[in-house]
């Protein structure tokens, strides 16, 4: 995999993450309303006066047509200022992998202490890939979340810098898509 | 003011802009278990104050003994898709803080659609205390949130507690079948 930064864009080897445009907003919008989209098991939508407080937020397409695959969207945890929580939402898995490297990556390199991510219980696009490169949620909120008929419990990942640091200098293809972009000025 | 809501020798009334001052002495006091940002300043109350007002669920409100204040509780973040919404609570009074939280959370679930309260404890000393309060009524422990918050300089751990309106129930119908929700008609009858 290969990244770099371009044109105000991220790029990754399956996705290019770019800037939020009235344009990319109706795609995205429109692709969260669909009933097959992973969109139904997500939380809330961001807080507006915080959404893209680090980083703007992305649209987020697939490189190989350029269709818009999803999006990934940041925000201030409410009372810790140098928390983000990432709003991610793709609807191809791998993709969606990518996108979180991609994501993380520039976050840690313009201002945020720690990233948090919650994963509604049932996901487990998200889930069993998480298993796979040895995160644990660091805690399970019980019937946190109403989605697909019924009160799920939300499991919340959440790291810091030196602890992303660790996870992708530990596992090369995640260190591949960080080295590319860590640090790169927006 | 007069209380809106009895129970025992704990009084609850609307949690009004001339308490400002009882917030700032409540988080000097060190009583910000949550750790979450609170004002410095009777200005920023008042923009507190505003934010409360116009927020769904929020339902500020003092808690008393005997006609002083000593507590302050509000719930923020609410989500009306999933009817939870996170629970900020400031004690001075330790010892009387389960029957003030108890018959706020009582109002809670009462009065909205509320299926969850969630709250945050900072891995303190005096954090301690509160978790007791929070699990004497029926809390879970759900996971520890590492380096969390940022307190005079230091990284500091946040506990992380949920309670679901049925646990509450529970809780209440073994300890204070007073504040249970269950057998009661809408006119508070039982």
């Amino acid at each position: 995999m290969q990244a770099a930064v371009a044109d105000q864009a991220l790029f990754g080897r399956w996705v290019r993450l770019e800037p939020l445009s009235a344009l990319s907003s109706a795609e995205a919008t429109s692709l969260m309303t669909r009933s097959d989209t992973i969109g139904q098991l997500v939380l809330s939508s961001p807080p507006p006066e915080s959404c893209g407080r680090f980083v703007p937020v992305f649209c987020v397409r697939a490189r190989r047509d350029g269709s818009c695959v999803g999006l990934a969207a940041n925000w201030e945890v409410f009372g810790y200022p140098d928390v983000a929580e990432i709003g991610l939402y793709v609807q191809r898995p791998g993709l969606g992998l990518e996108a979180w490297v991609l994501d993380m990556t520039y976050l840690f390199s313009h201002g945020a202490h720690k990233c948090l991510l919650e994963v509604v219980d049932g996901n487990d696009s998200v889930l069993r890939p998480f298993e796979k490169l040895g995160l644990r949620p660091q805690a399970w909120l019980s019937e946190h979340a109403y989605a697909a008929g019924q009160f799920r419990d939300v499991a919340v990942y959440s790291m810091t810098a030196d602890e992303w640091s660790t996870l992708t200098s530990s596992n090369h293809a995640l260190a591949r898509v960080a080295a590319s972009i860590g640090g790169a000025s927006f | 003011m007069s209380p809106m809501l009895t129970h025992q020798d704990i009084e609850l009334r609307q949690l009004a802009p001339q308490d400002g001052q009882l917030l700032i002495d409540l988080d000097k006091a060190g009583c910000n278990i949550g750790l979450i940002g609170l004002p410095e300043s009777l200005q920023e109350c008042h923009v507190i104050f505003q934010s409360l007002e116009s927020q769904m669920w929020s339902t500020p409100m003092t808690a008393l003994s005997a006609g002083t204040p000593f507590g302050a509780f509000w719930t923020a973040l609410p989500n009306v898709s999933n009817l939870n919404a996170l629970l900020v609570t400031l004690f001075e009074g330790l010892d009387r803080g389960g029957v003030a939280l108890a018959l706020y959370i009582r109002h809670l679930f009462w009065s909205f659609p509320l299926h969850r309260l969630y709250t945050h404890v900072g891995a303190l000393d005096r954090g301690s205390g509160y978790s007791a309060i929070y699990e004497g009524i029926g809390f879970k422990r759900e996971g520890i949130l590492k380096e969390h918050a940022l307190l005079a300089g230091r990284r500091q751990d946040i506990v992380v507690y949920g309670l679901l309106r049925e646990e509450f129930d529970r809780c209440m119908l073994a300890f204070d079948p007073a504040l249970s929700l269950a057998g009661v008609d809408a006119s508070g009858r039982r």
